[in-house]
């Protein structure tokens, strides 16, 4: 996972409350493991039924080419726990998402690929919207160490993230391998739960 | 020392109560991680064909192993064809998954389901019918709905492909702890009122955001009187209000219906694990952050309107009005109504319908499908409707045929197909075609959701097949 330490770039604005997982990427860009998953980001938004690309959505707006930071409404990444919502975010370049609100396996996916998912306060999202949706694009600065979001209006918004994801994020940790460094203390567990409730670990031997 | 008891299991005299979330919680907790995350051990872990797909590459890749095979399960269920003689190679985009799931299951000695084994199904359909879900365990799945089995009392939620991967190599999970919600169901249900009525109800009173950051224990004496199936359905869209965990103390009907399914604890382990299971329930006292009840006892047949599966209404009233929303809340209502081809005001009885789709892990067990086809009567699927039955599960599906049900949905002009997702997400080749309207028992009516520009109606199986007869929305107590 590459690590994410800093961000800067134009803010792509799709206010919306609840964008679920299926607008994210339709279930029908999930048809193959060599599909890149960033051809299906916003799927059904972004392209005609001809296929070409739908000048209205935002996503193809010029002006927001080579955006890396979303900004969105309400309980964003909704409904399916598909991962590929976030692969498709980052294979196309977006490693923060700014909302109101996260769904809980949405904003989970979201550390496990180094994507930031910023809650913003109602009072900073206004103001992000009010800043994010004018004729010029606007710009913002991610810094993760200091929890701060810079706008190009000179405003310094502070957002709220704890120490240990903060740090996955920053150094690009795989959990696996901090977990698998544990495996004395997992073993100690297994072994006295699988005293405890033997059911639970009988199913192995009767296929 | 005594089997079945362990320190979690005994709530001591001076102990403070505790929630039925935090009995099983404190069961499995392995480590704290620090800022309200733990490592958690995982009792259960099934796998479907499609999100663990990914896992299984990065497995691979990373030279790690499968931690505990004997504590995994997969079946095949999302991307297979449904076509009643199915074979792998039906639904031609779904084959690379099929087949490496099936491969990774055979390298790596993981218990398949197979697409023509006879225990096939939707994953948390077979997770209970099979005795896979047990009260009291840690039960996770690469799918949003397996709060499904939390019906068992089974602490079980829907994790992300990378986690899948993280449960695969470790069987162990790093987890935030949820805070807990209680909501109260009692009352009696009237005749053709369901469990998704219910369901359905809740997420349109408290809306699709309540339960975000919660785990949801269904209480009350609606829950208490019913069966599992029942309690499966109401656990099941238990994220359609946001919660990725709802659970139902367990008591003996759930036992009675867990005893002697194939991987259930058998004789004496059964004896200890029942011994166990019995003290699976919040204490007296116990804390909940939030407490919501429901009455349903004048409960009607609900039916969605809208995108959400808050958009929901009784069968006999009508769009809400644009009035009746506040400002912000108005844009995404004129919008859904527009992509609904509805207007605000406007009857949903009535409304004429072209498919109506009776399956999912929400409604598609074996009680569903007798209940459904127990209304139709001798009637007939409505011209132009094209209405189908898919079952939950392979077993599902013969044990219909046993009873004749499966020709009572033939003759009436429903088609009969074989056991999978289908329908309800539409990543195989069972789709609602652009624009068209349907009723389905399925549990997400997003945008697209059923197919680009599907119009989705969530209902219960009786107001599905009500619509199916009458070719258009129709209350299942109205049928002519």
């Amino acid at each position: 996972m590459e690590p994410l330490i800093e961000l800067s770039s134009v803010v792509l604005p799709l206010i919306r409350d609840n964008v679920d997982t299926d607008a994210i990427i339709p279930a029908a860009y999930m048809r193959s493991l060599a599909t890149d998953p960033a051809t299906g980001l916003f799927g059904r938004w972004r392209y005609r039924a001809d296929g070409s690309d739908d000048p209205d959505f935002v996503l193809n707006d010029p002006r927001y080419r080579g955006t890396r930071i979303l900004l969105s409404g309400a309980n964003f990444g909704c409904g399916s726990s598909r991962e590929n919502a976030v692969w498709a975010l980052e294979r196309y370049g977006i490693r923060c998402v700014i909302a109101l609100g996260f769904s809980d396996i949405f904003h989970e996916n979201c550390f496990k690929n180094g994507v930031l998912p910023i809650v913003a306060a109602p009072r900073d999202h206004e103001r992000l919207v009010q800043l994010c949706t004018q004729a010029q694009p606007a710009v913002a600065r991610i810094d993760v160490k200091g929890s701060t979001i810079a706008t190009a209006g000179g405003d310094t918004l502070h957002f709220d993230l704890d120490q240990r994801k903060r740090a996955l994020l920053m150094n690009g940790t795989d959990e696996i391998d901090v977990t698998l460094a544990s495996g004395a203390r997992i073993r100690e567990f297994r072994k006295r739960h699988r005293r405890d409730k033997p059911w639970l670990y009988a199913n192995g031997d009767r296929q | 020392m005594l089997q079945g008891l362990h320190s979690a299991d005994v709530t001591r005299r001076d102990a403070p109560p505790r929630s039925l979330l935090a009995k099983i919680w404190d069961d499995h907790m392995i480590d704290d991680l620090g800022g309200g995350v733990d490592l958690l051990q995982v009792d259960r872990h099934v796998l479907q064909e499609v999100s663990s797909a990914a896992a299984f590459q990065a497995l691979r890749q990373s030279g790690r192993s499968v931690a505990a095979p004997g504590q995994t399960y997969a079946t095949q269920d999302h991307i297979l064809s449904t076509l009643p003689n199915r074979t792998e190679t039906s639904f031609a985009g779904g084959v690379e998954f099929i087949r490496f799931l099936r491969r990774n299951c055979n390298d790596y000695g993981i218990t398949l389901f197979d697409v023509d084994d006879p225990r096939q199904g939707i994953v948390h359909v077979v997770a209970a019918e099979l005795g896979i879900a047990l009260p009291g365990c840690t039960f996770v799945c690469g799918d949003s709905h397996t709060a499904t089995l939390g019906a068992f009392g089974a602490l079980s939620w829907g994790i992300g492909t990378s986690e899948v991967g993280h449960v695969l190599a470790t069987q162990t999970l790093t987890q935030e702890k949820p805070r807990p919600l209680r909501i109260h169901i009692d009352g009696t249900l009237a005749r053709n009122v369901t469990p998704k009525d219910i369901i359905l109800r809740v997420i349109r009173e408290h809306g699709i955001t309540a339960g975000v950051g919660h785990a949801i224990e269904y209480a009350g004496s609606t829950v208490t009187a019913m069966t599992m199936e029942g309690r499966m359905t109401i656990c099941n869209m238990s994220i359609e209000m946001g919660a990725r965990f709802g659970f139902i103390a367990p008591d003996d009907t759930t036992f009675d219906y867990l005893h002697g399914r194939p991987f259930a604890p058998q004789d004496r382990a059964w004896d200890a694990a029942l011994a166990s299971w019995r003290a699976l329930k919040s204490d007296p006292g116990a804390a909940f952050v939030r407490s919501l009840s429901l009455d349903v006892g004048t409960l009607k047949p609900q039916v969605s309107w809208g995108t959400t599966p808050a958009d929901v209404v009784d069968i006999d009233a009508s769009v809400p009005d644009l009035e009746s929303v506040a400002g912000g809340r108005r844009e995404a209502m004129q919008k859904a109504l527009a992509y609904m081809g509805l207007a605000p005001g406007q009857r949903l009885e009535g409304l004429p319908v072209d498919v109506v789709f009776i399956g999912s892990c929400t409604n598609a067990r074996l009680s569903d499908l007798r209940a459904a086809a127990a209304l139709i009567g001798g009637r007939k699927v409505a011209p132009r409707v094209r209405a189908l039955v898919v079952p939950g599960s392979t077993s599902v599906r013969r044990a219909a045929e046993r009873e004749g049900i499966d020709r009572i949905f033939t003759n009436a002009g429903f088609e009969w197909r074989a056991a999978g997702c289908s329908m309800c997400l539409a990543i195989n080749d069972d789709a609602v075609p652009p624009g068209a309207r349907a009723v389905s028992t399925s549990n997400r009516n997003f945008e697209g959701r059923q197919g680009p520009g599907a119009r989705t109606h969530l209902a219960s199986p009786l107001t599905a097949v009500a619509s199916a007869l009458a070719g258009s929305i129709a209350d299942p107590s109205r049928l002519a």
